[in-house]
């Protein structure tokens, strides 16, 4: 009867031995380490952002998990916070590594705390995806295992907005800035991208942060004979210059400002109509998605989510959940989680993804070469409408802008 | 380039006309106070805030705002001199303590309206039709020439107050000798009130008047007026009232004549070396007068 030899019996035990491991790792999770800032000057952003990766992985566990391998793994995201402090970061971000032994990172909100946890991440030799660090620098350090998934480097910002100028037949560019970081970097980049679309920068001028009266510079603008007129300043003084415009009698054919978008600058009324600008996360802007959801399921993904939060989903939310849905697919792509694998998988992926930010494609560096922030124009009876590029357009571009008395 | 510089000129005595009115409120708190307003810029933001909701509440036009705003700011500024600055008086050194209190009064200021306006950038519903003017090639706003014919008229009826009435003559002879004018019977606290209330209700109207000219205002820009009210009455001659008008034409001409030439940066490094050009020739400013206290 006893058909269970002692030989028999030690390899079932070796066997299960074997086997209950096995059984484990099926349903071991793939632990993912951000760091949300619940403090200082970047919190709200942080928090819009992380509200994002938050419904990317509430989706993917919903549906059973990552598939790598073979086998469907759920993911756990091990949130710290970072309180805005990049010193904090770096030990959050080397603690995440070492004692939570995550398998790969999201990165913080901002270019500055980002760059703080890549200095870990390179030296850990542990893959990061970014979602929001737009500073050039960062690309140019020789990083080997970031990836900007969604955000688009400050260099190429002006792209979407010079292209459907030069389209529209644009030729002569005036770009002027406040002397700040960010405006100074969009408008180089601009001068950048404008001298390869073939356009004249008939005039390139800062002014000290603080500059109340804009007309003589409005002035130098059209007496430089520009025909397109692009200020990378901030929102404050772009109202300024639009009102100071009307007052001055001074129109350009195209007038582009980066800030035109906000409801702050629309709320000064007939002013702000026919202005470009430009955003990633408007209803008229919808992508044909081929990963994760849609804008009308992201939503309701949201609102499912986080029904008492009082902020409405904005572009960082945006930007953080189409990363998530990226690094998903490098991760299904990758033929392990080790930091070199998970490199290779995304530059394969380049250019053949398109998520609800936009679509993806990176170089060596990491650096985000497309998710162009479509363009959009503030037209009479339609409000916002994206006009550029054309795949998401919804209505045509209204140029050249008529001039002051020739409006209703 | 001529006829670019032909505007800047203008634009000059325009845009200096404003700095001067921001200068002339300043230096009207400084002559008789000794009381360095740091806070000047963030009542300047505050009456610009005043008619924006004198606007939205009440439908006021700025220009009607005018004359609600310089009463409240005045009542406030005639309020809070017993509250403030009444007490620097008994400090060992008046000059340094109000200029500690008052820097940290506009950071109070400063956070209040970040609590109670938000961050956003704000700009007055205020059009004039025709919106331009134009003398030959040179084109005027016409809000411009409103603003410049208020600050004109305000100037003229602040400089008849300190000039041609008896309170005015008392405000000045303060400005000469604190003590002095306490011996022949001059109630020196209700004075000394009653001219940081004019102080404040002239830094609300000033706060309309730029809203309309330098369109969009939110709460951190209060320290970039005091700034140029600060330049202003250094260049003019500190304590001066009158005088903080040619500093303001002077810094206005010079920063708007550069920009015709140069970068806005540039522009305004070059008001910087004129500032510091007059310091070196006339330590007392252009209107000053040496130890005038």
């Amino acid at each position: 009867m006893w058909t269970i030899t002692k030989r028999t019996f030690m390899a079932g035990t070796l066997l299960a031995g074997l086997a209950l491991p096995v059984a484990g790792q099926a349903q071991e999770k793939i632990k993912i380490g951000m760091t949300v800032s619940s403090s200082g000057n970047f919190a709200l952003a942080s928090q819009s952002g992380v509200r994002g990766v938050e419904i990317w992985v509430d989706e993917v566990n919903a549906n059973g998990g990552l598939e790598v391998n073979g086998e469907k793994r759920l993911i756990e995201l091990v949130k710290r916070d970072d309180r805005s402090d990049k010193q904090m970061v770096a030990r959050v971000y080397e603690d995440l590594i070492a004692n939570e032994d995550v398998d790969l990172l999201m990165a913080p909100f901002g270019s500055t705390l980002t760059a703080a946890a890549a200095t870990v991440t390179e030296r850990l030799d542990k893959f990061m995806v970014i979602w929001s660090a737009a500073s050039d620098a960062l690309y140019n350090q020789g990083f080997k295992n970031i990836v900007s998934a969604t955000q688009m480097p400050v260099s190429r910002m002006p792209s979407a907005g010079l292209e459907a100028a030069a389209a529209l037949g644009g030729k002569k560019v005036a770009i002027v800035n406040v002397d700040e970081p960010f405006p100074a970097g969009l408008a180089d980049g601009a001068e950048a991208i404008a001298e390869k679309l073939g356009m004249e920068v008939v005039l390139k001028e800062d002014y000290p942060k603080g500059t109340k009266d804009f007309s003589l510079l409005l002035q130098k603008a059209r007496a430089a004979g520009a025909d397109v007129f692009f200020p990378t300043s901030y929102e404050g003084d772009l109202i300024s210059m639009v009102r100071q415009m009307r007052q001055m009698n001074v129109n350009f054919p195209f007038s582009f400002m980066v800030y035109a978008s906000t409801p702050q600058f629309i709320e000064i009324g007939d002013d702000a109509q026919y202005i470009y600008s430009h955003t990633n996360f408007h209803p008229t802007i919808n992508w044909e998605v081929d990963a994760g959801l849609d804008r009308e399921g992201f939503l309701a993904a949201y609102e499912k989510l986080f029904p008492d939060v009082s902020y409405e989903p904005d572009f960082q939310t945006v930007l953080a959940y189409g990363a998530g849905v990226i690094a998903g697919e490098i991760i299904e792509n990758a033929e392990s989680l080790n930091a070199a694998d998970l490199k290779k998988a995304a530059m394969e992926l380049s250019d053949n993804l398109t998520v609800l930010a936009g679509p993806y494609a990176i170089d060596e560096t990491g650096k985000q070469l497309k998710m162009p922030f479509p363009v959009v124009q503030l037209q009479p009876g339609k409000g916002l409408v994206t006009v550029w590029p054309k795949e998401v357009a919804v209505a045509e571009p209204i140029y050249p802008i008529p001039g002051w008395d020739q409006r209703d | 380039m001529n006829e670019l510089l032909l505007q800047g000129l203008v634009n000059g005595i325009v845009v200096g006309l404003i700095y001067a009115l921001i200068g002339v409120s300043l230096n009207v708190i400084f002559g008789v106070l000794r009381v360095v307003n740091f806070a000047h810029g963030e009542f300047i933001v505050l009456g610009a805030y005043g008619a924006y909701f004198a606007q939205a509440w009440l439908g006021l036009s700025p220009l009607l705002a005018l004359p609600l705003i310089f009463i409240v700011f005045g009542l406030m500024g005639y309020g809070l001199y017993f509250v403030l600055v009444k007490r620097l008086a008994r400090s060992n050194d008046p000059e340094h303590a109000s200029l500690l209190v008052m820097f940290g009064l506009s950071l109070v200021l400063g956070a209040l309206m970040l609590l109670a306006f938000e961050a956003d950038a704000r700009s007055l519903n205020f059009t004039l039709d025709p919106p331009f003017l134009m003398f030959g090639n040179i084109i005027l706003p016409t809000t411009k020439l409103l603003g410049l014919a208020v600050a004109v008229v305000v100037t003229g009826a602040l400089a008849f107050f300190l000039y041609r009435t008896l309170p005015g003559k008392a405000l000045r002879a303060i400005i000469m000798n604190r003590d002095a004018i306490q011996i022949v019977g001059v109630d020196l606290n209700h004075l000394s009130a009653l001219t940081f209330g004019l102080g404040l209700g002239l830094a609300g109207i000033t706060g309309i008047l730029v809203s309309m000219i330098f369109p969009s205002f939110s709460p951190f820009i209060g320290q970039d007026y005091t700034l140029i009210g600060f330049i202003v009455i250094v260049l003019g001659g500190l304590g001066h009232p009158i005088g903080a008008v040619a500093g303001g034409i002077l810094f206005g001409l010079a920063e708007q004549t550069a920009m015709v030439f140069f970068s806005g940066t540039v522009a305004m490094l070059l008001g910087f070396v004129l500032l510091i050009a007059v310091i070196l020739i006339r330590p007392a400013g252009l209107f000053g007068v040496q130890n005038s206290r």
